[in-house]
């Protein structure tokens, strides 16, 4: 009797804890991409063109082909790739690119994102947004080998009505808002919608929303932790280091560290962050203050 | 006549002489001078050397650039950082005098490999 019943549990709950995410998967997924540029502040228009995209997933890391500024890779955090902002050749001048974040759909078929950057050449100096929408070409359920890994389960209602954050990141920015408060009521310490939100109050400029929604999200330290290392191992891969990077052995990093533990005021954005006596949390916080909007680089 | 050909001469010489005269850059030999000439927006350029390394630091038309020339560090990261550059745009009387007197502060209004490279640093602490 006892065996049923842990069954019975184990079934209801085993749907609930197999949730699937891109950061888990190797292989190659087919897409077609609607890309969608903003020229207007450049005397341009706004535009769209298709382009076929293929990811190499590689767990947290995806090389994507390129999709008008050349191959780029990423990093997934559940199911959120983060491209690396970078500043590229274009024409006759150079674009900014801004960082993106862009959120893949829980049933593993669209995803979309927006980033800002700005173009600089002799004659002009402009800004404007590129955006991406996926839709998956290669298949119409997640990949198999998700599949594999977790059998069919007897699909069960669910409790509530109650959007994921990955789902939400695919609604226009104020619709988000309202959604990611919908579950930060139910769950004020909820990693993914308080720095999604975070992310979007920083967008709109609201900068010390930004700021607490980020520390908010980062009281969850196991989360703290794995963005950390995840960061580490993309930049330690990017760059090419051939050592890990640590205040020991590199000089420029014990200087970076010795302004963060001694700026008595520390300022971003105009807005002034609470240093926390806890260096670890500290530091964490002021790695992920970074990616910002490009149209905020004119200081007002 | 005379006073008229000597008059247009004249007009001539001076019009010369203007267009052969270059915007005044500024000379600098400290960090508060070339604060304070940049917060002006004059064109201002001065090397100095940082507890890490060499930097340019450089100001024309309320854009400013910074440019590490060398660095004291393993040669693994003089390859990430010598010659990388940030530049960021300010208006007048708005010069950020962090971006002089720091690495990390205040930079989140510039943009650059330079500052692309700090920030991927930052991962490390």
């Amino acid at each position: 009797m006892k065996k049923r019943v842990l069954l019975v549990l184990f079934l209801l709950l085993l749907p609930y804890a197999q949730a699937w995410s891109w950061d888990q998967y190797e292989g190659t997924t087919a897409w077609d991409v609607t890309v969608t540029v903003d020229e207007k502040d450049c005397g341009g228009k706004v535009y769209s063109h298709s382009n076929t995209l293929t990811i190499t997933h590689k767990k947290s890391v995806a090389d994507l082909t390129d999709l008008g500024h050349g191959p780029v890779s990423g990093t997934f955090f559940s199911n959120i790739l983060t491209v690396q902002g970078r500043t590229i050749p274009d024409g006759s001048g150079t674009s900014a690119l801004g960082s993106a974040s862009v959120a893949f759909a829980p049933d593993c078929l669209s995803f979309y994102t927006k980033y800002p950057w700005r173009y600089h050449d002799s004659y002009q100096d402009c800004s404007g947004t590129t955006a991406w929408q996926g839709r998956r070409t290669d298949s119409t359920t997640c990949p198999d080998a998700f599949v594999v890994d977790a059998p069919a389960q007897p699909r069960l209602p669910l409790p509530q009505v109650m959007r994921t954050a990955d789902e939400i990141k695919a609604l226009p920015a104020e619709e988000q808002k309202v959604e990611y408060g919908k579950v930060l009521e139910k769950n004020p310490r909820d990693f993914q919608s308080n720095y999604a939100i975070g992310h979007i109050l920083k967008d709109e400029k609201n900068y010390s929303g930004f700021v607490k929604h980020i520390d908010k999200a980062l009281e969850n330290k196991n989360y703290a932790e794995k963005l950390r290392k995840e960061r580490q191992a993309e930049v330690k891969e990017r760059l090419g280091f051939t050592i890990d990077p640590t205040t020991a052995k590199v000089p420029l990093l014990r200087k970076i560290q010795g302004e963060l533990d001694t700026v008595p005021n520390p300022m971003i954005y105009d807005f002034n962050v609470l240093k926390t006596p806890d260096t670890r949390s500290w530091y964490d916080k002021w790695r992920e203050y970074w990616s910002r909007p490009i149209d905020d680089l004119v200081r007002k | 006549m005379k006073t008229r050909i000597l008059l247009m001469l004249g007009i001539l010489l001076l019009l010369v002489a203007c267009k052969g005269q270059q915007p005044v850059t500024s000379v600098c030999d400290s960090k508060d001078c070339f604060i304070a000439k940049a917060n002006n927006c004059e064109d201002i350029n001065i090397n100095v050397t940082e507890e890490f390394g060499s930097v340019n630091y450089a100001s024309k038309g309320c854009v400013f650039t910074k440019t590490v020339l060398s660095m004291n560090d393993t040669e693994e990261m003089r390859k990430l950082f010598e010659g990388k550059t940030l530049s960021c745009i300010y208006e007048q009387s708005r010069f950020d005098r962090r971006w002089v007197d720091s690495l990390v502060f205040g930079i989140e209004y510039c943009e650059g490999e330079l500052k692309d490279r700090i920030v991927d640093m930052l991962a490390f602490l």
